[in-house]
Formats: C-alpha cells, sequence, structure tokens
C-alpha cells in the first residue's frame, strides 16, 4: 500500500496510487510458473490491441496475426459488410493453417488441404466433394471467432469465453477521448525483433522517461529537458484502471539539425520536433496532452497489458510486447503517420522513422542485460521512483489479475 | 496497403537529371531503394566514409529537393527515381555525421541484423 507523500517535482499526478508499491520482484516473474498463470489469468482475460483498421482500408481486406502467448494465429478480416472480424487461422476440416499469406484482400479464404472455403465473414461456404461428408451441415463448421471490436482505429481481440468487461469499461476514461485523432494515418514503418527477456522487463523499457538522458544521450540529446525541467519529469502522469499514460514536455530551446530541418520545412513537424497546438481548444480530443501541458511533446499510454501507444501530432506509433515464453518476447512496432501527398512529406516520414529506429535501437539495448542479471538469481527486487510510477501501476494491475482472475 | 510508392522492380537508372550530373558518381553507392538497405548499408561503413557522402550531398540536398517538389512519388521513374533514392539515403544516413557520433552505429546497440523489417517501408 502506497501512502507515502509524493516528492516535489513538476509532475502532476492523477489517479489511485493506493496499490502501487515502489518494489517489486522481478525473480518471480521469470519463473516459468508463473509465467504460466500469466497466460491464463492476464493474456486470456484482457482486451489486446492486435492491428489497425488501416491495414484493412476495403471489404476483403485481412491481416494475420500472431500471438505468441496464446499460441494463436487469427485472421482479422473486414468482412463484404464492412464489419471487422477475428477468427482463429484454423480450418474446421482438419485443422490446418487456412490463410499462409500475412495480408492482401480476398473474397474468400481458401484452405489449400483440401479445398473447403470460407467467406470474409467467416461461414463456411464451399466443401469440396460434399455429399461425401454424410449429415454435414455447413453451418456447423463456420470459422471459429474471437471476440473482437474496433475502437477509434485499433482493433481489439480478447480470447476469453466470456470477457468480463466490454471493450468501453477496459478502456475506461479513454475510450471517448480521442475522436478520431488517429484517422487518416498511414504506416511509414514496421520493424520486429526477438529478444531474450521476459515481457515485462521489455516493455518497461518505454514507460518512463527517466532513462531518456542516459540512454539516448546520443539520439536525442536535447528534445526534452531543457533549463526549467533538467531532469526530463513528466509534467503530467495518470493511473488508470488497468492503464496509464504520462505526456512529455519538448524543450522549447531544440536545435534541429541541418538535415532535420531540411526535412520538416518540407513536410510537417515530427518527432523529435515538436510543433505548437493548442490543445485547449474546446474541441480538441481529451486524451490528448490529457494534462494539458505547456510545450507539449507526446503521450505515451500503456494498454495493459503488452501494448504501448505513443502519440504525438502528426504520428503515432504501436508497439507491442509479446511474450514468447519467460525468457522470450517479441517486440513489434509500426509507425503511423499523417499522410504523405507531398515529397517533402515522404522526406519528413523518412526523417521521422530513422531518429525514431535508432531510439528504439537504444531503447532495447539494455534489455537481455537485466534479464541475464536477474536470471542469476541474485537480485529479486527492482526499486521504482515515482517518476517510473507507470511500471508500479503495470505490476499492480498484473498482481490484481494474477491474484483474483 | 501503401501504393504511392513506385513499385522497384523497376530497373535503377545510374544517370541523374542535367542539374545533377556531378553526383552521378554516388549512385551506384547509395541511392539505395528501401529503408531495410539504407539502415545495412549505414552499419556496414565508417563514419569516414559516410562523411565524404553526405559532405558531397548537403550542399545541393535542398535543390534537390526543389527540383522534385512539383512530382508525385508514385510517377517517379528513371533518372528522377534514381535521384529520390539518392536524397532519401541522404536523409536516413545523415544522423551520425549531425549528431557527431563515434561511429555509424549505435554504441549500446543490439546486433544491428537483428531487427527485422516490414511491410512498406521495407519496400521504398
Amino acid at each position: 500500500m502506497n501512502s507515502a507523500p509524493l516528492a516535489p517535482s513538476i509532475t502532476v499526478f492523477k489517479g489511485d496510487r493506493s496499490k502501487l508499491e515502489s518494489k517489486v520482484n522481478l525473480l518471480e516473474r521469470i519463473q516459468p510458473s508463473y509465467f504460466k498463470g500469466e497466460v491464463d489469468k492476464i493474456f486470456k482475460k484482457s482486451w489486446l490491441p492486435v492491428t489497425s483498421t488501416v491495414e484493412l482500408p476495403e471489404p476483403g481486406s485481412f491481416i494475420v496475426v500472431d500471438v505468441p502467448p496464446l499460441k494463436a494465429s487469427i485472421v482479422v478480416v473486414r468482412g463484404s459488410d464492412g464489419e471487422v472480424r477475428a477468427f482463429y487461422n484454423i480450418c474446421r476440416h482438419r485443422a490446418n493453417k487456412l490463410e499462409m499469406s500475412e495480408r492482401g484482400v480476398k473474397k474468400s479464404f481458401a484452405c489449400e488441404f483440401h479445398g473447403w472455403n470460407y467467406s470474409t465473414r467467416g461461414k463456411l461456404v464451399g466443401v469440396t466433394d460434399e455429399t461425401q461428408f454424410v449429415g454435414l451441415d455447413k453451418n456447423d463448421y463456420g470459422l471459429i471467432a474471437v471476440h473482437c471490436e474496433v475502437w477509434e482505429t485499433f482493433v481489439f481481440v480478447n480470447f476469453d469465453d466470456k470477457p468480463s468487461q466490454t471493450l468501453k469499461e477496459w478502456l475506461g476514461v479513454m475510450h471517448d477521448g480521442y475522436q478520431g485523432f488517429f484517422d487518416t494515418r498511414e504506416q511509414i514503418a514496421h520493424w520486429s525483433i526477438t529478444v531474450k527477456a521476459n515481457w515485462h522487463v521489455t516493455i518497461n523499457a518505454f514507460t518512463e522517461g527517466y532513462h531518456s538522458l542516459f540512454l539516448h544521450k546520443a539520439t536525442l540529446p536535447d528534445y526534452q529537458g531543457g533549463n526549467d525541467n533538467p531532469m526530463r519529469h513528466r509534467p503530467f502522469l495518470e493511473i488508470m484502471e488497468h492503464h496509464g499514460r504520462y505526456s512529455a514536455k519538448a524543450n522549447p530551446l531544440h536545435k534541429m539539425t541541418p538535415v532535420e530541418k531540411l526535412c520538416y520545412e518540407a513536410g510537417r513537424l515530427m518527432y523529435p520536433a515538436f510543433p505548437h497546438i493548442d490543445t485547449s481548444a474546446p474541441n480538441f480530443p481529451t486524451s490528448v496532452n490529457p494534462g494539458r501541458v505547456e510545450n507539449w511533446a507526446f503521450d505515451i499510454t500503456e494498454l495493459f497489458p503488452c501494448f504501448v501507444l505513443i502519440n504525438g501530432v502528426n504520428w503515432h506509433q504501436c508497439m507491442w510486447f509479446w511474450p514468447i515464453d519467460e525468457n522470450h518476447t517479441e517486440i513489434r512496432v509500426i509507425d503511423y503517420a499523417y499522410p504523405a501527398q507531398t515529397i517533402g512529406d515522404h522526406l519528413s516520414h523518412s526523417y521521422f522513422r530513422v531518429r525514431n529506429r535508432e531510439v528504439f535501437r537504444e531503447d532495447i539495448s539494455t534489455m537481455e542485460a537485466i534479464h541475464a542479471s536477474l536470471k542469476t538469481g541474485v537480485m529479486a527486487d527492482v526499486v521504482l521512483s515515482q517518476q517510473e510510477m507507470l511500471l508500479q501501476k503495470h505490476y499492480a494491475v498484473a498482481k490484481e489479475m494474477m491474484e483474483h482472475a | 496497403m501503401n501504393s504511392k510508392h513506385p513499385t522497384h522492380a523497376t530497373p535503377i537508372k545510374h544517370t541523374l537529371p542535367a542539374p545533377f550530373k556531378n553526383l552521378e558518381h554516388l549512385v551506384g553507392e547509395w541511392a539505395l531503394p528501401n529503408e531495410q538497405v539504407r539502415y545495412a548499408k549505414l552499419v556496414s561503413i565508417s563514419k569516414a566514409h559516410l562523411q565524404v557522402f553526405f559532405d558531397e550531398m548537403l550542399p545541393q540536398a535542398k535543390a534537390i529537393m526543389d527540383f522534385l517538389a512539383p512530382h508525385e512519388i508514385k510517377n517517379l521513374q528513371g533518372d528522377l527515381l534514381t535521384l529520390y533514392h539518392l536524397l532519401v539515403t541522404f536523409v536516413e544516413t545523415a544522423h551520425p555525421i549531425e549528431l557527431n557520433w563515434e561511429t555509424t552505429n549505435i554504441e549500446f546497440s543490439e546486433e544491428p541484423t537483428r531487427l527485422n523489417f516490414h511491410g512498406p517501408s521495407a519496400q521504398h
């Protein structure tokens, strides 16, 4: 129970801190039996974002997504009726993997084994040599659906038989807070890497700004901080029932490099340069710069359990930290940006994605070392500052789900 | 997906439009067609080698941008496409020079070849 007063900082803290703890046992969380419990009690019970509607622009558009903790492959498809649905990627005949390509546009899905054919709405519509299946009712053999809902541009799935909360309940105050902010974006970067580190260790690297002064001194020497905020404290940090978020403050003294200036003058300002935007305007989305901080740079939101959303004015980044087992995590990153109309816009995108990629590469550089240290068993606990409060939140939510699910 | 970009089945032209003929000797090495190969190039060379490319490109980068500006990216072909790839390679490799890195790679980064590239940016 955390009833300690807050230390002085510029940070405005919002939300219930009563369940947060500043000391967290990570050693117990990297044990195989603990991870098995997390799969059952966390990953099977949570709403999990898996893709974006940007990837599903027209009826028949589909994308195949692997969900490593559930050992599941799912097909997310925009049906002929425009609805987005998710199905296990399994043919109902002999359980072959149905769709082999990663993405595309199809009128139907045909299994390569015996040609069973499914509509984009998941119905079994064709059985090869059907008369040889005595008494077969095709209505009983549609694709197996996964609970699927769309929020803003994000497609969520839930593997529970009966989700205990709707997606709206799961998202809480964020649900109505973006009002189309992510619409009309296009994908500009997509990377992945598998690291030998526990998933908690990996997501923790992206939900605090305390490290930025040190780890990012080569890639981001002056994008935050400045004379009035030398330790780069977060100006706003909020703890929600499941999720957490903070805002980062831009450094008004940031000096653009010549190539950064060239690109961003030809297109739009993107990280690590931040345009001024009047977030106090009456209709501005309440979840973008939710603390209405001055010199706002971007927000970082952890959608529990394993997704991080980073959003600035002209871009947003989706990051997944999918556990494969207690020792390995697949990290997927997709960057989206305002739609490019001109060559200058494309160059702006290019500059952004490369600066962003290099920062990401720095962020992943500590994970395997941390995991290896924890595996020695010498040190069980880590200690977290109030600037790392989203990590405290992460572990409090995980603990509650492990104890009560 | 992103259909705005030209397909890169298009053969690479080793010539540049007339105003930039003086940069043609850079084309074979630096007019690279997608993020993945530009990244692989970056982490495989010395900073001194990169510096030579950077120093040649910087004075003409704005003029190249202005020259390409009237065009739509999906219509770029031939020497215009080559010029664009030269410019994008410059943009995507400038940071080790501009941020005064010791090398072209990040000091404490993971082994660079472990990063996988997917989607539209892996193709252009």
